[in-house]
């Protein structure tokens, strides 16, 4: 500290540091106290400047309490249950909004609401009833909005132990907790991600082994089937479907992994979903038409998504060839796509009249890969994979409400910033 | 001797009867692509028309494996016979799947494919 080279006694010096506001940015107050020998009214500079008056004692020590960005404030405590604001600091101010001379000479009643009243009167009765510090945490909506904080309060006592006041602090903790919450969020994000892809490495596994023990099988029985005959064709030919479906599972495997990848890295732009939906309504109306099926497109032109116009392509391509493939043979289709708006949420519905799903028995299985549930239609099990993968990889979750016979409606949901 | 397999992948059926056949064993072999199919027909048949045999793969959609044997083991004509073995014979190397079929008495056997031709001529010498 400038000005004040010599300490008469450095090891019993303290030092104390405070978070200040200074211009609006948060900075560090060093404090160091250093006894005074023998001398309690002598300047220690050896100047001929007065001692500092009672007055201008409580003066600097008002405008260190007020430059503190932590709020501070003392309670008188008038009769039990009583409590009386004697003082606040500015970041009392500050942070509720709740003008100083206002708070200074209220009642605790008159400042603090309802829910927070019951229990921080609560807290003081247990900081006076078993005469040591109690400490809480706090949620509050102030003007600078919410605010999670930390209070300390200590009971001052008289040499009856009758407590006198109650001096407490609050320690704006709100960074700390938004902080916690991201922490959480991440270890969830990440909890989810590696159950995803355990799940993913299993399915692939089982599925891979499926063909290939078909080949191994095949090709152990080939040196004894007479070549150039019928039955060694046959052999032949399910040896080579086999191999295909290998290759086309690795293929899949690339694909998924790819979407994965690039999620945070694929351009996106502003894409107005009703292009994509007459775009892919266009490119299915030959399938559509001939099973005498029709789409209905109610979607606003406003209505846009921050998105890759390739993932949307095949969300709605996907949904689509499916509702064809599993229509209601004794009625005609009808697919609507409608969107609807909420405070946090764009969402998409996808419905179709067709066959529905049995969703008591196949809910839990329905996005995952290689899942099928018509014994009857030929299909691979990955088109809703395909579409959930691609919902999530744009920022979105989707869901599936469905009726036997009656039909089927994709939510498609997306954070309204997206 | 009667054996049924039941399997949603044809190339999986067909190297399972020709296993079967090349062991030169003397069986009637009825195949199912759905475990529904099977059991419809079993839903109609005398006890003494059981399959000796079946072979049952586990996934398959609609009614897998383990749906299949539930329904089975409810089937009046298999309460009052003992004359029907089944056989799990599966692509799948879960041991969840393997402790399954262990702890089911209707399960004589639990089979990764492809089946080896030794293991048919050991399989139907028991019957």
């Amino acid at each position: 500290m400038p000005g004040n080279k010599t300490l008469a006694n450095p090891e019993k010096c303290n030092l104390e540091i405070y978070p200040v506001i200074d211009n609006q940015k948060v900075v560090y107050l060093v404090l160091r106290v250093e006894p005074l020998e023998d001398s309690l009214a002598r300047d220690p500079s050896g100047s001929d400047k007065a001692p500092l008056t009672v007055s201008e004692t409580h003066q600097s020590f008002s405008l260190i309490l007020d430059s503190l960005s932590n709020v501070i404030f003392v309670l008188e405590v008038e009769r039990a249950g009583v409590y009386k604001f004697s003082f606040v600091n500015q970041a009392f101010q500050v942070t509720t909004g709740l003008p100083v001379d206002r708070v200074i000479g209220s009642y605790v009643q008159q400042i603090i609401p309802e829910p927070s009243l019951s229990m921080v009167l609560k807290k003081y009765q247990e900081a006076i009833h078993n005469k040591r510090q109690v400490s809480w945490q706090e949620v509050s909506d102030y003007p600078a909005g919410q605010k999670t904080g930390e209070v300390l309060v200590e009971p001052i006592f008289d040499a009856q132990g009758n407590c006198l006041r109650l001096v407490g602090i609050v320690i704006d903790i709100t960074q700390h907790k938004e902080a916690e919450a991201r922490q959480v969020q991440l270890t969830q994000d990440l909890y989810h991600h590696n159950r995803d892809l355990q799940q993913f490495t299993y399915i692939v596994s089982h599925n891979l082994r499926a063909p290939l023990a078909n080949a191994l099988g095949l090709v152990r029985h080939l040196p004894d089937i007479p070549p150039g005959t019928d039955l060694f064709q046959q052999y032949v030919s399910n040896l080579v479907v086999s191999v295909e479906k290998l290759d086309a599972i690795l293929k899949d495997v690339n694909l998924i992994l790819s979407i994965r990848d690039r999620q945070n890295l694929i351009p996106t732009e502003a894409i107005v979903l009703a292009d994509v939906c007459r775009q892919v309504g266009k490119d299915l109306n030959a399938e559509l038409t001939a099973c005498g099926g029709t789409l209905q497109i109610n979607v606003a032109q406003d209505f846009t998504l921050q998105a890759s116009r390739a993932y949307l392509y095949s969300i709605f391509q996907n949904l689509m060839t499916n509702a064809i493939k599993y229509r209601n043979l004794n009625r005609p289709l009808q697919i609507s796509i409608t969107t609807y708006r909420t405070e946090k949420e764009k969402v998409i519905q996808f419905s179709d009249n067709g066959s529905g799903i049995n969703m008591a028995k196949y809910e839990n299985n329905l996005f995952k890969l290689y899942k099928r549930f018509h014994p009857n239609i030929e299909g691979r099990g990955i088109g809703l994979f395909l579409v959930k993968t691609h919902v999530e990889a744009i920022g979105g979750y989707i869901n599936v409400q469905s009726k036997p016979d009656v039909g089927t409606t994709f939510s498609i949901h997306f954070k309204t910033q997206a | 001797m009667k054996v049924f397999i039941i399997d949603d992948d044809q190339i999986s059926i067909f190297f399972t009867e020709r296993s079967i056949l090349m062991g030169g064993h003397q069986v009637t072999i009825q195949t199912f692509l759905s475990a529904e199919k099977a059991l419809e027909l079993l839903l109609k048949v005398e006890p003494d028309e059981l399959p000796d045999i079946i072979f049952l793969d586990l996934n398959m959609p609609t009614m897998d494996g383990w749906e299949f044997l539930e329904s089975f083991k409810q089937l009046p004509q298999v309460r009052t016979s003992e004359k029907c073995q089944i056989y799990i014979l599966t692509s799948s190397l879960d041991t969840s799947d393997i402790n399954k079929a262990e702890e089911d008495i209707f399960v004589k056997g639990f089979i990764h494919k492809p089946i080896d031709r030794n293991d048919i001529a050991v399989i139907l010498q028991t019957v």
